[in-house]
């Protein structure tokens, strides 16, 4: 089932071959049926999902290359099942978003499906190689669908994206060749490396690991100063592109801190937890200071991930800082909600935003405007997606943000507060679009947006609508993060 | 009777939802709508009565207990009904206001949030619902300030109301996780008395107090935090006068009564409070006397007033300053609605061209001079009792103080009556329209309210179940004596000089004084903005000039690679030249084979030249390839 799950959107994309290459439309088709049937997948695995059952379940392991200690294992739990459900969904959301576009249709469906499937690998995966396998199968058809389908100066973009990363996948490679040397009978395996701890803290092996890690999760997350090919990417990508950079690309970093780090090398990280905690506080305000210098409204909306993101390496440092198994599930769960959170809204923002760019052919936040008096509907979602973004409560933003904070304040009064210092300049960031993209006056002569497919704002409202649903009742999800939060936390 | 709690929170919001559909003529009835909604909450809260509560769980996670719940202590019944009332009125007298806007029944929908979210945050007795509605109001507030959004001023205002007083929610924000997680539940009603009992630590304690007083000062547009409430006076006359009479700004101060134990358990931060509230009162109130708009007048007042109130909180009148919370609902209201049909008479909100617009209008004059009273603390008005009361507890703890507080009354009285007796100054002039009942009727009953809202002073008491501090006789008579004296002053420079401050033009400086730590932490922000940018520039250029490094390596590359596939070439050929000459004296199947292998390696250069050349595209479809196979070979295994 799981297995399904995860290879299913990459065979099934490769039907679109079978449709003749002038019948793009068909091909978008397929590939929205493609992504709804994965939901369907997701939901099922949801639906046998026991939130009170044991940490793994609807395994699935296989001897891949025993003679290295390497397998196909495959999982699901309270962390990850989230995550595989938000990839299905935002999946969807860009099939649908891109359903009329006609430009090489069959290479691009064929490219996400590809990306969908090493993205949910990676999620549910239980080995390090497998999971190095998947991050690189995720990787390589972003960097085509930049190059390929980007806007002006996608091939530097796509370039600076891909040698940041594969730089990001080499480090956090070494790290996992280290654990696997360092452990006896030598292993892959997560939950056997995880029980063993082979590297002890303390020693330069475990430091490196650390601090490969740090580097490979760093730059994916990405944390200040290892961001800087997310602003170039994000914004030369395509929307479709952006959607699923911002809401699952950046999570890989968030799932390896919490997933991989922590328990792998949980007593090392502890020596390391000023550093996460700093890192993570100032990512917060860094983020929401560079996004309050730009013109340029995607660019803007990519350094907020900056700050969001900042979240999930505060939660991780506070994890480390403690021992008292409360906070530490408040961190988990924190940071899980926040990785479903900044994907809902992140990707729906990036959406919208796209339509805005079509509609108007500019990003330029001084050329834009009145977008409240021309598509009531789509300002609307617009302002529901700011307002969330600044965390307010009733959006999920605010749900997931209050549980980190909750978990910073025990361990330091000062990271909280930096990192309020930080929330509320992301509210100056989100007034900002509110009041000068969608309620300003356009300039005289500006490109009047002109009104926007109804899929195309529908997309983006169904995303916010989730990340409300999170806001009001997020029980639920809660409770399916927390019996794993729980298990991590007694570690 | 929880029920009826729950009926007052979702009236105002059902009737805001309800508004939003109807289009064409039947969009007129939203204004009616809302009206009716406020008045069934006013109705229900006060058939609930005071100690009403109930609450259900919400979330459990990491051992806190986070609760949604409503509840009605003495305080939040009488500050609820004094929403709900004023609420009523004012949106009723918005019907006739906002009859020419386009958008009218958008108008509605958010004053029926800003409303709902103000007795929200009153009834809640949970701090996530507090903190929820809050917010509400807060987003209420950006809205409807910026509701004209096409003017920029509207939009700086509403930008700069919302950016300050969320940069004070921080505070909220903080103290609710933190007392959270100190309490293992967000029932109001646990933290407070965890802090009565002393369960709470000490520190503990004052920590909160402090958060929650920079979250207080915020909302209530006290120092340093003022410079967004002028400003706000862009937005129109009805959402001002609930902004300033029954929600957003008061909310600060109920914020400190509803959770002073806290300040309790913390002297310092009560003193904090006090000191705060009393500068904020006297440089508010110096500010009004020199502003030249009516409405800006009636801004500073209210942050005066509700810094009166913080005073007299953190001095221990509790008591006094819910008093004259209601009170001060009661006369500011009338004074703004007053001013909106002064300013639908005269076009302008200047007090230079309001000169005597309200001389002809009788309902109009009684009311301005009945809220002037009452803001002067002029016995038996209802502004009086509360001011009796901070007065005798600031003259108990320092005659200073008490002095202070009968120098606020008397510029109360001065800013006031200048700006009153302005309206009301010959010569007279003819109004050019009658007024709509709906502006008058609201107005006028606010009026009474301010005349007669001293008599419901004995069933607080009761309420309460205070005993109410009475000030000794003689800071009683000064206290009346200054706030005579204050509109004599005031009425007379109006009367004789017009429109020019009341006190000579230096306030104005104090204003600027006041402005100038927000525009400071404004520029500082957006300079660290352009820093960061500097930053991200830099490290591009580092990127970049990566790039162009890796390229021209990979030039160099190419060009050792070309020597290299250079010399397969001529091995090739040469092979091939040895091949061709092997074959006139061999058979055709060495030769053949030699060929094959002379192919090969070409094509091996050719291909291995175009792998190593730095293209990443070729690289990567290596991988990709490489990634194809393995998938393959799990899905092998797997069988």
């Amino acid at each position: 089932m799981l297995t399904t799950a995860i290879f299913f959107p990459f065979v099934a994309s490769l039907a679109v071959w079978l449709v003749p290459s002038e019948r793009q439309r068909l091909a978008r088709r397929i590939a929205l049926a493609v992504s709804v049937i994965e939901v369907l997948i997701a939901l099922t695995l949801w639906a046998r999902f026991d939130p009170s059952g044991p940490s793994l379940q609807l395994r699935n392991a296989v001897a891949w290359m025993p003679s290295v200690g390497a397998s196909y294992d495959v999982a699901l739990d309270g962390v990850n099942l989230p995550l595989v459900l938000l990839t299905a969904v935002l999946f969807t959301a860009t099939s649908a978003y891109t359903l009329d576009k006609t430009d090489r249709a069959h290479a691009e469906v064929s490219l996400f499906g590809l990306m969908q499937t090493g993205l949910t690998g990676l999620f549910v995966t239980q080995d390090l190689l497998l999971f190095y396998l998947f991050f690189e199968v995720s990787l390589v058809p972003m960097y085509f669908v930049i190059g390929g389908w980007g806007h002006a100066d996608r091939r530097y973009a796509a370039l600076k994206f891909f040698l940041y990363t594969r730089a990001a996948s080499l480090a956090m490679l070494l790290a996992f060749l280290g654990l696997y040397l360092a452990s006896t009978p030598h292993t892959f395996s997560i939950p056997i490396l995880a029980a063993s701890a082979p590297l002890a803290a303390g020693t330069t092996g475990a430091a490196l690991a650390v601090l490969g890690m740090v580097i490979g999760f760093g730059v994916k997350l990405p944390a200040f100063p290892l961001h800087n090919w997310l602003a170039d990417a994000h914004v030369e990508a395509p929307t479709e592109g952006s959607v699923i950079l911002a809401g699952l690309q950046l999570k890989i970093g968030a799932y390896g801190f919490i997933r991989l780090l922590l328990p792998l090398l949980g007593a090392e990280a502890t020596r390391w937890r000023w550093i996460f905690i700093a890192i993570g506080a100032g990512s917060i305000v860094y983020g929401a200071l560079a996004a309050l210098a730009q013109r340029d409204l995607k660019r803007l909306v990519a350094y907020t991930s900056i700050s969001h993101m900042g979240f999930v390496l505060l939660a991780t440092g506070v994890y480390a800082s403690t021992s008292d198994p409360a906070v530490r599930q408040l961190a988990v769960s924190g940071a899980t909600l926040q990785m479903v959170s900044h994907g809902l809204l992140t990707g729906a923002m990036f959406i919208t935003v796209g339509i805005v760019q079509d509609g108007t052919g500019t990003r330029e936040i001084d050329a834009l405007g009145s977008i409240f008096a021309r598509t009531p509907a789509l300002g609307a979602v617009m302002a529901v997606l700011a307002f969330g973004s600044l965390g307010l409560p009733g959006l999920s933003g605010f749900v997931a943000e209050f549980q980190v904070l909750g978990a910073a304040i025990s361990v330091s009064v000062a990271a909280a507060i930096v990192a309020i210092v930080g929330v509320i300049l992301s509210t100056g960031v989100y007034l900002r679009v509110v009041s000068d993209v969608l309620m300003k006056p356009a300039r005289e002569g500006a490109v009047a947006i002109e009104r926007p497919a109804p899929r195309e704002v529908a997309t983006g409202a169904v995303l916010a609508l989730l990340s409300i649903v999170i806001g009001i009742a997020p029980s639920w999800l809660i409770h399916m993060i927390e019996p794993a939060a729980l298990a991590f936390a007694s570690r | 009777m929880i029920a009826l709690l729950v009926l007052a929170l979702v009236a105002p919001l059902a009737a805001a939802a309800m508004s939003g559909v109807p289009r064409g003529g039947l969009a007129r009835a939203s204004g009616w709508l809302v009206v009716a909604a406020c008045a069934v909450a006013f109705v229900a809260i006060a058939a609930a009565g005071p100690g009403v509560h109930g609450a259900v769980r919400w979330l459990v996670v990491g051992g806190v207990e986070l609760t949604l719940g409503l509840e009605t202590t003495p305080l939040s019944f009488v500050v609820a009904l004094v929403v709900a009332g004023v609420a009523a009125l004012v949106i009723a007298y918005a019907t006739a206001y906002m009859r020419e806007e386009r958008r009218y029944a958008t108008y509605f929908v958010w004053m029926g949030i800003f409303v709902g979210g103000m007795l929200g945050l009153v009834l809640a007795s949970s701090l996530v619902l507090f903190v929820l509605f809050w917010e509400a109001v807060g987003v209420a507030s950006f809205v409807l300030i910026g509701f004209d959004y096409a003017e920029p001023r509207a939009r700086r205002a509403a930008r700069n109301a919302l950016l300050v007083t969320r940069c004070a929610d921080a505070g909220l924000l903080l103290a609710w996780i933190l007392a959270a997680v100190h309490v293992h539940t967000t029932e109001i009603g646990a933290l407070t008395a965890a802090a009565q009992s002393g369960a709470l630590p000490a520190t503990t304690a004052a920590t909160l107090a402090a958060l929650l007083l920079i979250a207080a000062l915020g909302k209530s547009a006290q120092l340093p935090f003022s410079i967004w409430l002028p400003d706000a006076m862009v937005a129109s006359t009805p959402v001002s006068a609930l902004l300033h009479a029954a929600t957003m700004v008061v909310a600060g101060v109920f914020l400190v009564l509803r959770l002073f134990p806290l300040f309790e358990a913390a002297p310092a931060l009560r003193a904090l409070l006090a000191i705060t509230g009393g500068a904020t009162a006297l440089t508010a109130a110096l500010v009004a006397t020199a502003q030249a708009n009516f409405k800006r007048v009636l801004a500073w007042s209210t942050v005066s007033q509700i810094g009166e109130m913080m005073f007299g909180t953190g001095l221990g009148a509790s008591f006094g300053a819910t008093e004259h919370l209601a009170a001060h609902a009661a006369f500011k209201a009338t004074l703004f609605l007053a001013a909106g049909v002064l300013e639908r008479l005269a076009a302008t909100r200047d007090l230079a061209g309001l000169q005597g617009v309200a001389r002809p209008r009788r309902w109009t004059a009684a009311a301005l001079v009945i809220g002037a009273l009452a803001l002067a603390g002029v016995p038996p008005l209802a502004g009086f009792w509360g001011e009796d009361e901070i007065l005798a507890h600031a003259a108990a703890t320092n005659p200073a103080l008490g002095v202070l507080v009968v120098v606020l009354v008397a510029l109360g009285g001065t800013y006031v009556s200048r700006a009153v007796a302005t309206t009301l100054r010959p010569p007279p002039r003819e109004g050019e329209e009658p007024l709509p009942r709906a502006m008058v009727i609201p107005m006028a009953a606010l009026a009474m309210a301010a005349l007669v809202g001293g008599l419901a002073r004995t069933p607080l008491d009761l309420l309460f179940e205070a005993t109410a501090m009475p000030a000794p006789i003689g800071w009683r008579v000064a206290l009346v004596a200054a706030g005579v004296a204050g509109l004599a002053w005031g009425s007379t420079s109006a009367v004789l000089r017009g429109s020019v401050p009341a006190l000579g033009s230096w306030p104005g400086v104090i204003e600027r004084l006041v402005e100038m730590p927000a525009f400071a932490l404004a520029r500082t922000a957006l300079a660290s903005a352009r820093i960061v940018a500097r930053i991200e520039q830099a490290l591009d250029g580092a990127a970049r000039s990566l790039v162009a490094g890796a390229r021209s390596a990979a030039r160099v590359v190419d060009g050792t690679e070309g020597v290299l596939d250079a010399a397969a070439r001529d091995l090739a050929v040469g092979a091939r030249d040895l091949a061709a000459l092997v074959r006139k004296g061999e058979d055709r199947g060495i030769s053949d084979g030699v060929d094959a292998i002379a192919g090969l390696l070409a094509r091996g250069s050719s291909v291995l030249r175009h792998a190593e050349t730095g293209k990443i595209y070729v690289y990567t479809m290596s991988l990709f390839v490489w990634v194809a196979l393995a998938t393959a070979f799990i899905l092998v295994m797997r069988r």
